[in-house]
């Protein structure tokens, strides 16, 4: 019973993977944490 | 903690002589490109990189390996009868396998150094920079790149150590199914669902985890100047939030403490 569970609960997370997918579509899923990590450059100039 | 270092040796007896073979490959694949440098010369870039392409998916597959093969040698009743923690398997087998990617991306750091930067190195002049200065520069640069390096590296080892705990929860799940038909299936669609927990949670936890400070993960130098008499030295630093990435961890952590528990109390032969 408890198998049944773990595996009910692994495949939901699947079902899930695959309704996100079809309502905001993989370019939005991979963006979103790019978009959270926000990558940003600092730069200081020093004359030579 | 005998238990973990006899569980280390096992992997490094079982997995160091091929991984030693393929690094010897890779070392003798840096010497040809070498020393035909002058006559492939366009060539030269994608050959470089492209046994450095197939490292992640050797990681991949390695992965996916390490416990099918186990049941695979019917060496599992063995390990699941041995009296220690199942996270001792699974970090003897990851830690090994980190060691064995290591070792070529340290071959593959080598083979770039010697066939692009090496002999430039050596036969580098400037119209602008004396030599002096120009030396002064260029072990500025290379310290730079070392330490881009060192910064990258923690966060390779945690996106590998996520990969592995995704490829070995999912396979040990796929081991709670009765009947061996299906298993394949089912470890896939495992698969994708916790690659997609851990991807939009990592995106979760980054949202709740936004006061966390920014953390740098690569920097860069360079000169820029029209003339001799106006040239400047630019140092660059690229930073990305912190919560992403300790959410990832704490994601992992989670995975590893799961895979452990299946692995413990759950799995079968």
């Amino acid at each position: 019973m408890r198998r049944l569970l773990i595996l009910t609960v692994l495949l939901a997370l699947a079902a899930g993977c695959v309704l996100d997918l079809h309502s905001n579509g993989i370019v939005d899923i991979f963006g979103s944490l790019f978009e959270v990590l926000d990558p940003s450059t600092e730069s200081v100039q020093q004359p030579l | 903690m005998r238990a973990f270092a006899a569980l280390l040796r096992k992997e490094l007896r079982q997995h160091g002589p091929t991984a030693l073979a393929f690094a010897g490959v890779l070392i003798a694949w840096a010497i040809v490109l070498y020393n035909f440098k002058e006559r492939w010369d366009d060539l030269i870039p994608p050959l470089l990189i492209l046994p450095m392409g197939f490292t992640p998916l050797w990681f991949l597959w390695r992965a996916y390996q390490s416990l099918r093969a186990e049941w695979s040698g019917r060496h599992a009743h063995l390990l699941l009868a041995l009296p220690v923690p199942g996270w001792y398997l699974t970090l003897s087998k990851f830690l090994v396998l980190l060691l064995e990617v290591g070792l070529y991306a340290a071959v593959h750091a080598g083979a770039i150094y010697l066939v692009a930067v090496h002999d430039d190195l050596r036969h580098f002049s400037s119209p602008y920079l004396s030599d002096s200065v120009g030396n002064a520069f260029i072990r500025a640069t290379l310290w730079t790149a070392f330490r881009t390096v060192l910064l990258l590296v923690p966060h390779g080892i945690l996106i590998l150590a996520a990969a592995y705990g995704i490829i070995h929860v999912s396979w040990l799940a796929s081991r709670l199914l009765p009947l061996s038909r299906g298993r394949r299936i089912v470890s896939v669609l495992i698969l994708a669902g916790l690659g997609w927990m851990m991807w939009r949670g990592a995106w979760l936890l980054g949202l709740a985890l936004s006061w966390l400070p920014r953390i740098p993960v690569a920097q860069g130098m360079w000169i820029e100047g029209r003339s001799a008499d106006a040239l400047w030295l630019i140092h660059s630093t690229v930073t990305v939030a912190a919560g992403p990435v300790v959410g990832l961890l704490l994601l992992t952590a989670a995975l590893y403490a799961a895979g452990s528990w299946l692995l413990e109390r759950e799995v079968e032969l």
